[in-house]
């Protein structure tokens, strides 16, 4: 009989609870391993997904210097192609360096530099017959150009041959004329009317410059980013002006190896852009807010190109030139990291919860097991096995049980989402899998071999007053956050503000439980009924519920509810948000549109209702106290109403009709409905309205949107067109809204609208409403919220499970001896629901009113705008789905009562030993 | 180790706190068994008995007063020397079986357990432990030896239970209500096999017991009441010169050091005494009497 053997035998003995042990690791430590990674690929998924349009001119990191300062890096003159190279290896190597030098994620990010050159244009003659004015030609040259391009017609250009030496070294003035070959875009040469073979003599500082056609090519990849930044090189550049003509400007590229001597042959100036580009699908580590700083870092000041002393020429020491980089990349990237930030906020606050009574449900079945143990560990302690001895035995058992379930936990989640962490990725669970050690190692030994007594008060004083101060503190933490202020995930407080309270509704429910208890006792001890009268006789003096019991039970029935209500204020500030600015199944909205029209689009298959919004702006609304500018939106009320009849009221819609039952109104004012921005109370006296003309005008009502054409952030006036007729008649409508039939295909119909109205832009509500969805973080927000209601719905079943099944063997007795009594069976059941229903259902009550109080508490705080638009949408409460959660715990709750009578078969009679 | 009584308690006081209520269970108990013998321990529930046996297995401290044990101070034992305590020197047998036997070993690995415990392990290896065939032998377990406790009788189990308390040869073995649960035939076969223990390997046995039936089987029946110990019945077997064995019985009320005592409950019925009573010292004994008012005295007498 060894140690070994006992464990193995103790452990055999109790197969089912180490069982649930060890499932409840495995799946705690795939959720933890594989949470932070989900949210991180989603976070960066989000960075990658909001930047992807974001055009290679403005997301690249680019410069632009002159030739003559990035000579310093390699000063000695260039003559030979190899002096050329020298130099322009020199350039490439110091940027290549500097590129080196920034770290991830900005570096993952940056492709290898891009180094061009390129002259002002020259201008060249005109072409006989040819129709631009203007034609110029910049010389331009770049190392890598072979690469992007092939020769339509001719061969590329041969470096140019030149010696100053040659000249007499008397300077610049004293050069002879020059001849360079150049090779420029097919297109370009065809709308200058140059053919290869072309000699072209341009004027220059103090001699001619002849260039020569050496043939031209075409561009192999005109989506390469590259050509984004190097435009004129893809495409000639034509500038169409009425007084001047038509300007066209190509770009002759010279052999980049006789570039420099070039350059120093004509002494004109030379600008030079460098550019990493940025490749949007290689940012990593899905950290937006380091991005940006890191982007910052670069474009705040000046960046040193330093090029090491050796090559010809200038001996050593290090030569540096300082360039300033641009990139409008960071404040895209910042608006990115506020979704991703308030993302993470929302799923941290909805993951501490459940994550913390799943730590608890884990201690709990572990104390279970070690309970059952306790009568075992007290024989083999009393026959003289040492206290370190058994301790030892114990913490091994735990570190056996939990560290090859959570290491399996671990690798599936690792394999499922294929990327290997750092050791920050193993420590969750690891710490997940030391938690039966601690549990088992943590309460005394047992000693004596008798039963303990209970003690029936519920104790820890002290805990309790802890646990209500920090309530108190996490409370005024939260109350004192301006609403939507909290962007980052900093805020400690606020994310453990969801388990702090529910520990405090725990503790206050411990509290008041018994007094209920006994309440519900001393009335029922008079009744006639013996299972309420032993029922609550044992809710007062074995009462079921401990603290992990009932936290789990009040966290997950208040995450439940928060998620819930998060769920339901997303959904409906996205939905909100595209009503909002579509307004309508689809915006139409450039060309005018006259009635004609309008009338060809409401005759349209599939479109139920079709409106024209005409707008004055500015239009002066003058009261006696003061005058704003507004903007004045003219609509067929009528028609309008119509268009906004699917729109839910939370929208908060200006109410359209109102107008329109006050047609006649008073002393024949115009009515008018404003903007809340615009201050005026509905009926407010001596308001008139000027556009060109000053009509009397009445404030029928005020509304915070017209969807589809103002949101409450803008100074808007809506008027019925009827009743300005000589207005409307001089502002032709240019935004044309579209209802549709239900069914009808939104881009089926708008095609048809573009046909009869020209071309326009198309808003489609459903492509808009995919597009707010579909965001990475938000379906990460999503799935996170559903997953929260499902696991603190398993948890806190789970811990309704492991409590009953720590009762059972006390129950069993009891209800062993009541059935030797006579009890009757259905008695028997009433007795288990007496074990759980009573604390459940308060806790669960306590606790589907502490959700309702954190989600408007936390939601107020939190920025939900990255998501939702221009306003922190209200909480929501959605009646059917909060409905379904107070069933569903209700169900639990029957389930739970029921589970004990249904093991009866199971349960052993009165010779258990108490 | 000091000369002295094998198992000698003074003064054993010890008081529970259960819900803010205090139990005396012990108040005061004095003990003296020498090395050898075969006691039992008697008296009503509640009576203090059981908390008397645990403390002197060392599974719990009394409040106050000394309990030695074979020399060891019980009071003041360090948690190694606990350890050696349990291990080398008490072994003990309780009422129900889950107390005694570990549900998931077979009869002879619970025989084997504390063997193991101690470091004296004979594995599988070496042809399993002498020790441990020896004890199933001796208590008669050879049959059922390999079977769960869950199979094995009641009486079956509790001799088990002997074999698990004296594996590592303890010099006392304590048996609270060994008997408890057992018929009247397999009492009769625990108590033999206590008996045999006690003949055969010289153990002291100490059993806790409220079964008359077991006074039988021992030399010296101790009573407790409220805490104390009030009375000891010694029994022993005369053989007059015919060669005729008889039993002879007497029954002794126990003064501590101080001379308190206690009188058998049936004296106080019988006489009415009650309050106080006045003594007389007489030169070989001492008279005890009725406290009555003066005049009525001589009447009395």
């Amino acid at each position: 009989m060894t140690w070994w053997r006992l464990s193995r035998r103790a452990l055999a003995d109790q197969r089912g609870a180490v069982a649930l042990v060890v499932l409840v690791i495995t799946v705690l430590s795939l959720a933890v391993t594989a949470l932070p990674r989900i949210e991180a690929t989603a976070r960066a998924d989000q960075v990658r997904h909001r930047l992807a349009d974001v055009s290679p001119q403005l997301r690249d990191l680019s410069a632009v210097t002159s030739a003559d300062a990035l000579s310093a890096l390699d000063p000695s003159l260039p003559v030979t192609p190899e002096d050329n190279r020298r130099r322009w290896a020199a350039i490439a190597e110091s940027f290549e360096a500097t590129r080196t030098e920034v770290s991830p994620p900005l570096r993952d990010a940056l492709g290898a530099g891009e180094v061009t050159a390129t002259t002002d244009g020259y201008a060249i003659p005109l072409g006989p017959g040819s129709d631009v004015r203007l034609p110029t030609l910049s010389l331009a040259a770049d190392q890598r150009i072979a690469e992007r391009v092939e020769m339509v017609d001719g061969a590329p250009p041969a470096p140019v041959s030149w010696d100053p030496a040659a000249g007499g070294g008397g300077g610049a003035e004293e050069l002879p004329d020059l001849e360079i070959e150049v090779m420029l875009l097919d297109a370009s040469a065809d709308r200058l009317g140059l053919a290869t073979g072309d000699r072209i003599t341009v004027g220059n500082l103090y001699h001619d410059l002849t260039l020569v056609l050496s043939g031209t090519y075409r561009v192999l990849d005109p989506d390469d980013g590259y050509w984004a930044h190097e435009t004129n090189g893809a495409q000639p550049r034509v500038v169409e002006d009425l007084n001047l003509g038509t300007a066209v400007n190509g770009r002759a590229y010279v052999a980049s190896d006789g570039w420099w001597s070039t350059l120093a042959a004509l002494g004109q100036p030379a600008q030079v852009s460098l550019w990493y580009p940025v490749d949007v699908a290689a940012i990593r580590g899905g950290d937006p807010a380091l991005l940006a700083a890191q982007l910052r870092g670069l474009t705040a000041q000046q960046v040193e190109l330093t090029a090491s002393g050796g090559g010809g020429g200038g001996g050593g020491g290090e030569r540096s030139v300082s360039i300033g980089f641009a990139s409008e990349l960071a404040v895209r990237v910042d608006a990115v990291a506020g979704e991703n930030a308030a993302a993470s906020n929302i799923v941290a606050l909805v993951v501490v919860g459940p994550l913390g009574v799943a730590v608890a449900v884990l201690a709990l079945l572990t104390q279970l097991l070690l309970e059952r143990r306790r009568p075992a560990l007290a024989i083999v302690r009393a026959r003289g096995a040492s206290p370190a001895r058994l301790r030892t035995v114990l913490g091994l058992e735990g570190l056996l049980l939990g560290l090859p379930a959570a290491a399996v936990g671990w690798g599936v989640a690792t394999s499922l989402l294929g990327t290997s962490p750092g050791w920050r990725g193993w420590l969750p669970a690891v710490v997940l899998g030391v938690v039966p050690a601690v549990v088992l190692l943590s309460p005394p030994l047992p000693t004596g071999l008798r039963g303990r007594r209970r003690d029936l008060a519920v104790g820890g004083l002290a805990r309790d007053v802890v646990v209500l101060a920090a309530a108190g503190l996490v409370l005024s933490q939260v109350l004192s956050v301006a609403p939507g202020a909290v962007a980052g995930t900093g805020d400690p407080l606020l994310v453990v503000a969801p388990l702090v309270l529910a520990l405090a509704v725990t503790v206050l429910v411990l509290r008041l439980y018994p007094w209920l208890a006994r309440a519900a006792h001393t009335v029922l001890r008079r009744g006639r009924s013996l299972t309420g009268f032993l029922g609550s006789a044992r809710a007062v003096r074995d009462p079921g519920a401990t603290l992990t019991s009932v936290l789990a039970v009040v966290v997950g029935v208040s995450v439940a509810v928060f998620s819930v209500v998060t769920l339901a204020t997303l959904r409906e500030g996205v939905e909100r948000t595209v009503w909002v600015t579509s307004g309508s199944d689809l915006r139409i909205s450039g060309p005018r549109i006259d009635a004609a029209q309008l009338e060809q689009v409401r005759s349209l298959d599939g479109v139920a209702a079709a409106a024209t919004v005409a707008t004055v702006s500015p239009a002066i609304l003058s009261s006696p106290s003061a005058s704003v500018r507004a903007t004045l939106h003219l609509v067929d009320g009528a028609a309008y109403a119509d268009v906004l009849a699917d729109v839910p009221p939370s929208v908060g819609a200006a109410p359209v009709a109102d107008l329109l039952g006050d047609g006649g109104g008073a002393g024949g004012a115009v009515p008018l409905m404003v903007s809340p921005r615009l201050d005026l109370a509905p009926g407010a006296d001596g308001v008139r309205l000027s556009t060109g003309e000053s009509v009397d005008v009445r404030v029928v009502a005020s509304g915070n949107v017209l969807p589809g054409v103002a949101d409450a952030g803008a100074t808007w006036v809506l008027a019925d067109a009827a009743a300005l007729p000589d207005v409307a008649a001089s502002t032709p409508a240019r935004l044309l809204l579209v209802r549709l039939v239900p069914g009808a295909d939104g881009d089926a119909v708008a095609e048809a609208v573009v046909g009869v109205v020209g071309p326009a832009g198309v808003e489609n509500a459903a492509a808009a409403r995919e597009a707010a969805t579909g965001t990475p973080v938000l379906r990460l927000l999503t799935g996170t919220l559903a997953g929260s209601v499902v696991a603190a719905a398993l948890l806190a079943l789970g811990s309704l499970v492991a409590v009953q099944a720590a009762a059972a063997p006390r129950r069993a007795r009891m209800l062993a001896t009541l059935r030797l009594l006579g009890l009757r069976r259905s008695a028997q059941r009433s007795l288990a629901w007496w074990d759980l229903t009573p604390w459940v259902v308060l806790g669960a009550t306590a606790a589907y009113g502490l959700g309702l109080v954190t989600s408007h508490l936390l939601l107020r705080t939190l920025d939900l705008r990255a998501f939702t638009g221009a306003d922190q949408p209200q909480p929501v409460l959605p009646p059917v789905a909060l409905a379904a959660t107070a069933v569903g715990v209700l169900l639990a709750v029957v389930a739970c009562s029921i589970l004990p009578t249904i093991r009866r078969a199971r349960t052993p009679t009165a010779q258990e030993d108490p | 180790m000091t000369a002295g009584p094998f198992v000698q308690c003074e003064d054993l006081v010890r008081i529970f706190s259960v819900d803010g209520l205090e139990v005396q269970a012990l108040q005061g108990l004095n003990l003296r068994i020498d090395e050898g013998e075969l006691v039992a321990i008697v008296g009503a529930s509640g009576s203090g008995k059981s908390t008397l046996l645990t403390i002197l297995s060392g599974l719990d401290r009394p409040t106050g007063g000394s309990a030695r044990v074979a020399g060891l101070d019980l009071t003041t034992l360090t948690s190694r020397q606990r350890v050696t305590f349990q291990r080398e020197i008490v072994g003990f047998v309780w009422q129900q079986a889950s107390r005694n036997l570990l549900p998931y070993l077979t009869a002879r690995e619970n025989v084997a357990l504390p063997r193991a415990l101690a470091g004296r392990r004979g594995g599988r290896s070496n042809g399993g432990d002498a020790r441990v065939s020896e004890l199933i032998e001796l208590l008669d377990l050879g049959d059922c030896a390999d079977r769960w406790p869950a199979q094995l009788s009641g009486g079956q189990q509790q001799r088990t239970a002997i074999a698990v308390a004296i594996a590592n040869a303890p010099r006392l073995l304590l048996a609270d209500e060994p008997t408890g649960e057992l018929d009247e035939a397999a009492s009769v076969d625990v108590l033999r096999a206590m008996e045999a223990v006690n003949a055969e390997l010289g153990v002291t046995v100490v059993i806790v017991t409220h079964d008359p039936e077991v006074s039988e089987h021992v030399d010296r029946t101790i009573q407790i009441r409220d805490g104390r110990t009030s009375r000891e019945v010694l029994r022993r077997t005369e053989t007059d010169e015919h060669g005729a064995q008889r039993r002879v019985i007497e029954e002794f009320a126990v003064l501590d050091r101080v001379g308190r005592m206690q009188l058998p409950e049936s004296y106080l019925e019988a006489l009415d005494l009650r309050d106080r009573v006045r003594l007389d010292l007489e030169t070989d004994h001492v008279e005890v009497f009725r406290d009555v008012p003066q005049g009525k005295q001589e009447g009395e007498r």
